[in-house]
């Protein structure tokens, strides 16, 4: 064998075992991301304002809201929990916190967690959003 | 025969542009020290010391400083190995601290780490087989399109192995989940178009798996390499479209290892790369049985921060809750704190009760049906489960029982654990999981 397709395959080979064996350790790892679990639920947190057209939190900013901001999970009008991806939710709300107001020219908005609750018969979907908490913010 | 796209001659502009890449790492990591905010729940993390390096800032910047030296060196001394490792050691020690800082693996510059270790690997053979250093070149060029390549084969038997990507429902609930909902850009309009189309979906999950596995192709030859070069940016690109993430590195790493850039400037025919020396027997064995040694280690060695990582979507969609890991003993008891095997719970039985180092598994049937929750204080797993409460993680695993009917004794579980456990609950149920486990 050559000396090339020696150290590709060894390290190709190597490089899959190991990983498998760590599971995750610089530079190894089997990257099981989007692999161990059948999701049948999308979640996003998102704003919903006064006439009822969602935007991203990003869209917004002077953010003024009662009290810590708790998403990690929350109820549905359907009687069921939502939760969003953790860290775009923590993106979200470390973004609120960065951006803080006043109320001065602000206009009330709903933070919701929006959820898509797909359907594996049918193909088809609920959309439901439950609600976080009612805030001020301006629009960017 | 060589997979290279690059033909005769040294590999150092391929040295430098992996080295840029570590570079560019090096300076995420550390943006990523200094800014990120900590989990509001971290997870125990083993050893502790990598926890602790975050909070040294000096240490930190040294192990940034030896990197990018080590970067630097790889890409222009004579001789790459030894910068190299520095490298390669440091950046991994940054990269598994900033893990255990934020309580969960980082694998966003896991590429470029792969193809690091390597071209080392082609440079250690080169060494051992008395090669020039353009052939240690071209063999570290190998390693690295190797590493390259097992990342992504990696994911695609992942995908495979748990099969929860093939359907319809995951790469849809991934749409909805990270693409913004106000896109109206010709782009958004194509993911909604997706993430509402369940043929499209699943045709595209099983396009991303064709493409992952099918990166061992990247290794057979020239024109297989800038092929799949081609479709796994498409791939990145793909991901970045419908799920607004993005992997700078492993682009820029495919963009500059998969085309014939030199030969762009030049309309001379390409020249081949000259044929490789034999690997001597005697070398191939040892380095087999060195690799097959490290596997074994790898294999026997807990890894750091050995914590199962949180679930972010489901509720009461079941949880694929993590196994009790493998190489934890396990065994049935008779009790656990207020529960005990055979009790009645809201129609179902405890059939048995199950205990590992750091959580246990209560097994509820009822007839033929047969539904499993995973209990854990902070201790143990967090995962989120309809059932949780305080600090205590008590979730079921997939079954095809609907949620419905064993929601009760869900229910009667929380309620009795809560009752017995006092306030907060999760230091008794691990104190609980414990006391089991040790006997």
């Amino acid at each position: 064998m050559r000396q090339g397709t020696f150290v590709a395959l060894a390290f190709f080979s190597a490089y899959l075992v190991i990983a498998a064996g760590l599971e995750n350790l610089y530079p190894f790892s089997t990257f099981p991301m989007y692999s161990d679990s059948a999701f049948d639920t999308g979640a996003r947190l998102i704003v919903v304002d006064g006439e009822g057209i969602a935007r991203e939190v990003t869209r917004y900013t002077d953010w003024r809201c009662p009290g810590p901001l708790h998403v990690e999970t929350v109820m549905c009008p359907d009687g069921r929990e939502a939760q969003p991806a953790a860290y775009l939710a923590e993106e979200a709300t470390t973004y609120m916190e960065r951006h803080p107001g006043t109320g001065e020219g602000a206009e009330p908005v709903s933070l919701v967690v929006r959820v898509w609750r797909l359907d594996a018969d049918r193909g088809d979907f609920t959309r439901l959003d439950c609600p976080v908490v009612e805030c001020a913010a301006v629009r960017r | 025969m060589s997979a290279s796209v690059f033909g005769p001659g040294g590999r150092a502009g391929l040295r430098v542009a992996l080295a840029v890449v570590l570079c560019f790492d090096v300076g995420m990591l550390l943006w990523q020290h200094a800014f990120h905010p900590a989990p509001v729940d971290p997870l125990p993390w083993e050893p502790a010391f990598l926890r602790d390096l975050h909070a040294q800032t000096w240490l930190l910047d040294v192990l940034a400083g030896l990197a990018i030296a080590g970067a630097f060196g790889f890409a222009f001394a004579r001789k790459p190995l030894a910068p190299g490792l520095v490298a390669l050691a440091a950046i991994g020690l940054l990269n598994e601290s900033f893990s255990a800082y934020i309580s969960q693996p980082w694998r966003m510059f896991f590429s470029a780490g792969a193809m690091l270790c390597g071209w080392l690997f082609g440079l250690v053979i080169a060494r051992v087989t008395g090669a020039d250093p353009e052939r240690a070149d071209r063999l570290g060029e190998a390693g690295a399109t190797a590493g390259l390549a097992a990342t992504y084969v990696g994911a695609g038997i992942q995908k495979l192995v748990a099969g929860g990507f093939l359907q319809s429902r995951a790469l849809r609930a991934h749409i909805f989940t990270h693409h913004e909902v106000d896109d109206v850009s010709p782009l958004g309009h194509l993911s909604q178009l997706v993430a509402t189309t369940p043929w499209m979906a699943e045709a595209l999950e099983y396009v991303v798996v064709v493409i992952q596995v099918g990166a061992i192709l990247y290794l057979v030859g020239p024109r297989l390499r800038m092929l799949w070069g081609a479709l796994l940016i498409c791939f990145h690109l793909g991901t970045l479209v419908f799920l607004h993430i993005i992997y700078i590195e492993a682009t820029a790493l495919l963009l500059a290892f998969s085309f014939p850039w030199g030969r762009l400037r030049s309309a001379a025919a390409p020249t081949p790369a000259p044929e490789e020396p034999p690997i001597p027997a005697r070398v191939a064995r040892g380095v087999i049985l060195l690799l097959i040694a490290l596997a074994l280690v790898a294999w026997s060695v807990p890894t750091p921060g050995e914590v199962p990582s949180r679930v972010v979507y489901s509720n009461p969609a079941p949880v694929e809750a993590n196994e009790l890991p493998a190489r934890v003993r396990v065994h049935e008891v008779e009790s656990l704190g207020p529960l005990a095997r055979g009790q009645a719970l809201a129609g179902w039985t405890l059939r048995a009760i199950e205990v590992g180092e750091r959580e246990a598994l209560l097994h509820l049937a009822r007839g033929e049906q047969e539904v499993v929750f995973g209990l854990a204080g902070p201790g143990g797993a967090v995962e989120r489960g309809p059932h949780n409460f305080r600090d205590v993680s008590l979730y079921y695993r997939s079954t095809d029982v609907p949620f419905a009917e064993f929601n009760a004794a869900g229910n009667a579980l929380r309620d009795q654990i809560a009752a017995a456990a006092g306030d907060p609950p999760g230091a008794a149920v691990d104190a609980w999981i414990v006391a089991a486990y040790g006997g």
